[in-house]
């Protein structure tokens, strides 16, 4: 090599769910991922635009599957170590190759000749994977790692995140229309590269269709076969709705369905976004003129459910119903009833079922969707608008109609439908920093100086709490601009590498601006940085402050000391500081300190985001299970936390440390100003006996929560003993469904430290 | 009114308590309480004194609470043993608590402590707003006895009063009518027990003094039947028979009585008992509400509102 990079061959994504193994076999995958690296050498001077579209050829409709018995609509994609795409979880980013999953692919392989060839994709792509590009350009040894390797303050990553699409555009032009704007746009002043790949990506996608049709004929003839007329006469229906949707707009809702899915495999989108918006009008249209009945509806969303499981992207999968901002309100509500239903029936782990609702949101969805919930399915997940709208419009500085448009994908981080990218990017752990903070730079998990020239105070300086606190505050002023700094150079590398070009289509105003999405297309630049440890942090500071500068019960140098020690020979002190106030309890000065914390945080983030020239840049709390990995790289804390224990989840409190009850908690949950953030989760748990014995009450405590400025909400709803008996007989609980943070997830499946992080939460029973 | 300084003996304050009145309540348990049935599920609260909860499940054994106990009044000697006459108080009656710092395993907890009313009610008041969303919500006091202690009682009523919150008093009546009198103003949902009607076994079982009882609950009756509900605590061995639970119901129609729940017999204070180092001496297979169907009926038969369970 000519040079030495950056190792980045690793777990790049969270994965509890097992994908399902490619159809091709591997010498057929060896070849493909041969002949996509032979048409990006062969168009290394060409357009990035150029490129793209020649390579997507090689991808698609290759990579498509057939068609399964129980499908109702057409469309299963697979993904290679080496390919195309947006996001981790289906392949990885741009003109990627996930490192550690070739070499595995590698192992499938019959003898040395066809391994070789695998090593010689392995360095070519070492030089060309995108993220590997950026990486080299942002990682380093000691201040920023790579997305997951825990060991630093702060990792970073590339990736195209959260993309939602303007799939009510593609409803309305159809490709056909697409192709026409295209067009246009080519002959008005805008012909260029992108608008020509772009125009051949529509056909490319037509060519999609086409195969469909061909598959689904093939399955056709086998059910024919096996003598299944009602098959057969099915799938000749999906063969002609794929057929009327290859240039016209849908005319029906299963037509919009299945072009909508299409779509979004090709684009490599994994989180849907507004689906009742998208597609309610076609289903009351079909269901008022009787083409169609309700249970149709049922049966072919229960389809999408399992086609959006069958892609197992752990965290993702999100559909949105309900909220502010529908222009077809009855429509949309009909599609959400409905999907209530099935989301209440299927207990997948995917799709993220979400229900944005407010103060007009009909007492039936809400009704159903406590009522899923109290059937532990852990959906819907609860996002309240009279709150996070107007917090939309102030965070990303957008107007109310545009807020209204606020998605939220992945584990909650916020994007506007079909108008900005929101990726999460960076991740900042915010503990660590205070403990480096504390001991001249050195973070003392590895005893490295990671200060990276920040002037740190030495401990015995810090003679106040005040005097400590700014101590902190500076270290981690420098670690959000090296955070906003990674976040926005993210964008260049991506965009110097990739035009995104079905994503391109469906985003204001990539068409509009002849401009790729990262080349100025997208109207609105965004991005999320995920904070972790924030109440670790808070409570720790808050603790320091009671038991060192106001009590005197101990010296400051005591307290790191022990810390250092993990505390070995200073339970006392160690339960001291547990036992200090803590955040979740409603207690005001500690939930202060929280708050406080928070702001200062949130609106550095904010303002470095600004000034960077992103639309927006703001933090995001929530946690896949990042919260319990880096946990294990992070020193013991002066909250009283232990080395190498799991950082709280989240906006929760960390686990055992709420103990004044259910409203106490959401007391807590309910004090930052949703403003400031692109997300913020927040989970609690109910025993059945309480959350269904007790509905009533229940909720009307989650409405006061809400009421008071919650935000977010997600429940779990399991019973006492069940999670600790799954633990020990994880056979007799295959489908015993938890809400991890921003994601769910069947117990029995996590690792059993991230299992241990979900059973320390508060229990809330009778 | 009102007064925040005086000091309530406080066991546990529970917020979401959803048992114990309308809607979503905050529940003042206070220490103390004439009675001592033996199927308690807070048997913590039956002295005004503090108790010591220790938990055999994470001691293991190692002498450190002995060795910091001043008075010697913890001996491991014969297994753990805390002697609560020889415990050391502080000037405001609480604990020492140094047995209790030095344990490193947290099997050592006290429960009681003197509060002032202001503290309590800045507790009470963090869920204001559940109260008033959750049609009549608010404070309940219950024990021990809560109106044992008439001060606290009358001090925190009266607190609750002055910002205008909704009471709830859980009471076995077995307090001087003087008391029921006074607090009668400021109550807005009187929990009275009943627990049988023949003095002798009640007097025998629970030390309660059935006349005192019958009269208070009469009187209550009399001048607020509408903010009366009679709970009926139903006991295998004490109470649980047709013709018990029958004449009781009988007694309470006379009366006036509108609103009864049955409540079936539970084992929640055997947990709490070992802790205390104390025998769970109410040892019978707890009741299921099926078990209540037929008093149940009855006391609709009768016409009054019947709820089994709390």
């Amino acid at each position: 090599m000519a040079h030495k990079h950056i190792n980045i061959d690793g777990e790049q994504n969270v994965q509890v769910s097992k994908p399902i193994e490619p159809e091709l076999t591997p010498i057929r995958q060896l070849e493909l991922m041969e002949r996509y690296t032979e048409v990006y050498s062969e168009h290394a001077a060409d357009d990035k635009a150029t490129r793209e579209v020649a390579c997507l050829k090689v991808l698609y409709p290759a990579l498509f599957r057939h068609i399964e018995d129980a499908d109702l609509i057409a469309g299963r994609m697979d993904f290679l170590p080496i390919g195309f795409g947006s996001v981790t979880s289906v392949g990885g980013v741009g003109h990627y190759c996930v490192f550690h999953k070739l070499r595995a692919f590698k192992e499938e392989l019959s003898n040395d000749e066809e391994r070789a060839r695998v090593d010689a994709l392995y360095d070519f792509w070492q030089d060309h994977d995108t993220k590997a590009l950026y990486c080299d350009d942002v990682l380093d040894e000691t201040h920023v790692g790579r997305f997951i390797d825990c060991a630093y303050p702060l990792m970073a990553t590339a990736r195209l995140s959260g993309m939602m699409l303007d799939y009510t555009k593609l409803m309305r032009l159809g490709v056909g229309g697409l192709i026409a704007e295209v067009q246009t746009g080519i002959g008005s002043g805008r012909d260029n590269a992108f608008m020509h790949a772009c125009a051949d990506t529509l056909h490319l996608f037509q060519t999609v269709i086409d195969r469909e049709v061909e598959l689904t004929h093939e399955a056709a003839a086998d059910a024919e076969s096996r003598g299944d007329a009602a098959r057969v006469a099915e799938l000749h229906a999906m063969a002609a709705d794929l057929e009327a949707v290859r240039e016209q707009p849908p005319a029906t809702f299963h037509q919009a369905l299945q072009l909508f899915w299409l779509y979004a495999l090709c684009a490599g989108c994994i989180n849907y976004g507004r689906m009742d918006v998208v597609l309610g009008p076609f289903l009351k249209a079909d269901v008022d003129a009787g083409r169609i009945t309700e249970d149709d509806a049922y049966r072919w969303l229960k389809s999408l459910w399992t086609m959006i499981e069958n892609r197992r992207t752990t965290v993702n999968g999100r559909i949105i119903v309900g909220g502010k901002g529908r222009p077809d309100v009855p429509a949309a509500d009909l599609f959400c009833r409905i999907a209530m239903r099935v989301a209440h029936d299927c207990r997948y782990v995917e799709p993220q079922f979400t229900l944005r609702f407010d103060s007009t949101t009909p007492a039936d969805i809400m009704d159903a969707a406590y009522d899923c919930i109290g059937a532990g399915a852990t959906y819907p997940t609860l996002y309240n608008d009279d709150v996070e709208v107007p917090a939309v419009e102030y965070g990303m500085r957008v107007d109310r109609e545009v807020a209204e448009q606020y998605v939220p994908f992945g584990c909650t981080e916020f994007v506007i439908q079909g108008k900005s990218v929101g990726t999460p990017n960076t991740l900042i752990n915010l503990l660590k920093i205070l403990q480096m903070s504390l001991r001249g730079g050195v973070d003392p998990y590895d005893g490295v100086d990671k200060s990276d020239g920040v002037d740190v105070t030495p401990l015995s300086e810090l003679t106040s709490f005040e005097a400590l606190y700014e101590n902190y505050k500076r270290l981690l002023d420098h670690y959000l601009d090296l955070s906003t700094a990674a976040q926005a150079h993210s964008y260049e590398v991506m965009n110097h590498e990739v035009s995104f070009l079905f994503t391109s289509i469906l985003m204001d105003d990539c068409l509009g601006r002849g401009k790729a999405l990262l080349d100025g297309g997208v109207q609105i630049l965004g991005g999320t940085c995920e904070t972790y440890g924030n109440i670790n942090t808070s409570d720790a500071l808050w603790a320091i402050k009671r038991l060192v500068f106001e009590e005197g019960r101990y010296t400051l140098a005591d307290l790191v000391r022990a810390a250092d020690e993990d505390f070995s020979g200073n339970e006392r002190m160690r339960l001291d500081l547990w036992h200090a106030d803590k955040y979740g309890n409603d207690l005001p000065g500690v939930d202060g300190m929280a708050n406080d914390l928070y702001e200062y945080v949130a609106k550095g983030v904010r303002d470095r985001g600004i000034d960077a020239g992103m639309g927006y840049y703001l933090i995001v709390i929530s946690n896949n299970q990042t919260n319990t990995d880096w946990g294990h790289k992070t020193a013991a804390s002066l909250d009283g936390r232990h080395s190498g224990l799991y950082l709280n989840p989240a906006n929760n409190p960390q686990g055992g440390a709420a103990t004044s009850g259910p409203t106490a908690m959401l007391n807590s949950l309910a004090i930052f100003d949703a403003r400031y953030h692109a997300g913020s989760v927040q989970n609690i748990k109910f025993t059945p006996r309480m959350f269904n014995h007790d509905r009533k009450k229940v909720r009307m405590a989650l409405d006061t929560y809400f009421k008071r400025g919650g935000c977010q909400l997600m429940v779990t709803v399991v019973g006492i003993g069940e999670l600790e008996d799954a633990q020990r007989h994880p056979e007799k609980y295959p489908d015993l469904l938890v809400r991890v943070a921003g994601y769910s997830a069947v117990f029995v499946n996590l690792t059993k430290d991230v299992q241990d992080e979900v059973m320390s939460r508060t229990l809330w029973d009778e | 009114m009102g007064e925040r300084d005086a000091t309530v003996n406080v066991s546990q304050i529970e917020r979401f308590a959803t048992h114990d009145g309308p809607g979503i309540r905050t529940t003042v348990f206070l220490k103390g309480c004439p009675l001592h049935c033996p199927w308690c599920a807070n048997p913590e609260t039956q002295p005004t004194s503090p108790v010591m909860f220790h938990d055999e499940r994470k001691c293991v054994g190692c002498g450190a609470c002995a060795a910091a106990c001043p008075a010697r009044a913890i001996s491991l000697d014969d297994g753990f043993a805390w002697d609560r006459r020889a415990c050391v108080r502080t000037p405001d009656a609480t604990s020492c608590t140094l047995c209790e710092r030095a344990c490193m395993h947290e099997a050592i907890s006290f429960s009681g402590e003197l509060m002032s009313v202001g503290d309590v009610m800045d507790v009470v008041l963090r869920d204001r707003d559940y109260y008033e969303n959750s049609c009549g919500g608010g404070m309940t006091i219950s024990g021990g006895e809560p109106l044992a202690n008439r001060g606290q009682a009358l001090a925190l009523l009266e607190a609750a009063k002055v910002e205008g919150l909704n009471t709830a008093v859980e009471t076995t009546g077995n307090v001087a009518r003087s008391t029921v009198e006074a607090v009668e103003p400021l109550v807005d949902h009187f929990l009275h027990d009943l627990k049988h009607l023949d003095d002798v076994r009640l007097r025998e079982v629970t030390g309660g003094d059935g006349p005192l009882i019958k009269s208070n609950l009469t009187w209550l009756l009399s001048v607020a039947p509408e903010r009366v509900n009679v709970r009926i605590p139903v006991i295998p061995g004490f109470n649980h028979d047709d013709a018990t639970i029958r004449s009781m119901l009988d007694w309470l129609a006379e009366r006036g009585c509108t609103k009864v729940n049955l409540l079936p017999y539970h084992t929640l204070g055997r947990s709490k008992c070992t802790r205390m180092g104390k025998a769970y001496e109410w040892d019978e297979h707890p009741l299921d509400e099926a078990d209540l169907a037929a008093y149940h009926a009855y006391a609709l038969e009768l016409g009054m509102e019947s709820k089994v369970g709390a």
